[in-house]
């Protein structure tokens, strides 16, 4: 089969209006019920122009990843066509791809340093969903599909059912829905599970980094469900304190640019500061997720072995 | 979808949203009292627990003693950002003083004070 001129319709897109209506929607169901989430001006505006940035920079880079696809296209022998079932499997199986990239994006600070914008707003509403990075690009994380494009799934499909995936997730970021029905909870990603996963309580940190499927956080180890008597706290663990899209952008990049910078430290102490987690040091000052849990449960031993403190 | 017509519903949208949100009231920003301040200090720096909190009389920034080190805290919207005071250059200003920080992310924190507060907050400052 040639498929050398396949196209889906661009999602994402076609989604932009949908978006609109529904924060509009949200911030006026908040406003009238006194209820269901906080919305502040500028915070809101700067996720929106953090998601109109996105998409620029999609527009201007996004044939680097695309080209990278297509090379590999020509490599693979593999084609396993177009049936909706091909399209499904490929969703399933890039909503795992997502899942190990989200995480590393947590786990390791070179990606982190991109996707840490989408957590720097300390509120948690449909706007937080666009606040989307502008760097993905040079996290090279687009490797983590390769296996996919090898396997015969061609790139076009492989973008267009990433853009399914990043439209599920817009609805997800919500406090105005509590729990969906338990069958729901169980199986799919939900605002529940992912408001823990932006929660920065100790409990919360390094918790369900699934898209669509909450199974995956729940076979790898990382699910943590939202406990009513520990409400998520929105943002990072130390807040940024800025509005402005493009220190938002960039500010860890700069951060781990300063780190190789210090007097003093090694080549191998840069590599580590680029692919250990957030918040290591080369002299053993740092700390990450486990230090802070740790140090809660040193101040809150009653709370060992429940949800989020199972290993520490 | 055209390029030009993305633009056109994003611009639209953005004008949209803005005009709702003022029309709401969600830029009314928060205002500080003693346990307010600590409370989100200590939410914002785990493990550090305040030995003095001084809230400035416009409610908008405080100066917080923990840890041995003075920090500074501003209201950012509904929500307070934090910074530990490192030697940063005072800049006197009509409303108050700017702090140059040395961060990307916040590089100057404007602190909105009472006249009489500057020289003591600048005393304060140029101690730690």
């Amino acid at each position: 089969m040639d498929l050398s001129q396949l196209t889906y319709p661009d999602v994402v897109s076609l989604a932009v209006p949908f978006f609109v209506a529904a924060v509009l929607i949200e911030m006026t169901w908040i406003f009238i019920a006194r209820r269901g989430g906080r919305y502040e001006t500028r915070d809101a505006m700067t996720s929106l122009a953090m998601g109109v940035g996105n998409v620029a920079s999609g527009i201007l880079l996004g044939f680097v990843t695309f080209g990278f696809f297509m090379w590999l296209w020509a490599l693979t022998p593999l084609d396993l066509g177009t049936s909706w079932w091909v399209v499904g499997l490929c969703f399933v199986l890039d909503d795992l791809r997502y899942y190990w990239v989200h995480r590393f994006g947590h786990r390791v600070r070179w990606v982190w340093a991109s996707h840490v914008n989408h957590h720097s707003s300390q509120h948690y509403n449909l706007t937080t969903a666009l606040r989307q990075t502008w760097t993905g690009t040079f996290t090279f994380m687009m490797i983590v599909r390769a296996p996919l494009v090898l396997l015969g799934f061609h790139p076009a499909m492989i973008l267009f059912v990433g853009g399914l995936n990043l439209i599920y997730q817009f609805w997800i970021h919500t406090e105005a829905i509590g729990k969906m029905p338990r069958w729901f909870e169980a199986v799919m990603n939900t605002p529940s599970h992912h408001r823990v996963h932006h929660g920065r309580n100790p409990r919360y940190l390094d918790a369900n980094y699934a898209g669509v499927f909450i199974i995956w956080d729940k076979l790898f180890g990382t699910f943590v469900p939202e406990l009513e008597e520990d409400r998520p706290d929105y943002g990072l663990v130390h807040n940024i304190g800025t509005f402005n899209p493009l220190r938002v952008a960039f500010h860890e990049w700069i951060a781990i640019f300063r780190d190789w910078a210090q007097p003093g430290v090694t080549w191998r102490d840069r590599f580590l500061y680029a692919v250990m987690p957030p918040g290591w040091r080369h002299d053993g000052t740092g700390g990450g997720s486990e230090r802070l849990k740790a140090e809660y449960i040193k101040s809150n031993p009653e709370q060992r072995g429940t949800p989020g403190f199972e290993k520490v | 979808m055209p390029l030009w017509l993305l633009g056109a519903i994003v611009v639209v949208g953005l004008i949209a949203i803005w005009v709702a949100m003022r029309a709401f009231g969600y830029d009314e920003p928060l205002t500080l009292d003693e346990d307010t301040a600590r409370q989100e200090f200590v939410a914002d720096n785990p493990g550090l627990d305040p030995d003095e909190v001084r809230v400035s009389a416009t409610g908008q920034n405080a100066l917080v003693r923990a840890g041995g080190k003075l920090h500074v805290l501003w209201v950012m919207g509904q929500d307070v950002a934090t910074h530990v005071l490192d030697a940063p250059q005072i800049i006197p200003t009509n409303s108050g003083l700017v702090l140059t920080l040395r961060d990307f992310a916040a590089p100057r924190v404007k602190l909105e004070l009472a006249p009489e507060e500057a020289p003591t907050w600048t005393a304060l400052i140029e101690k730690s």
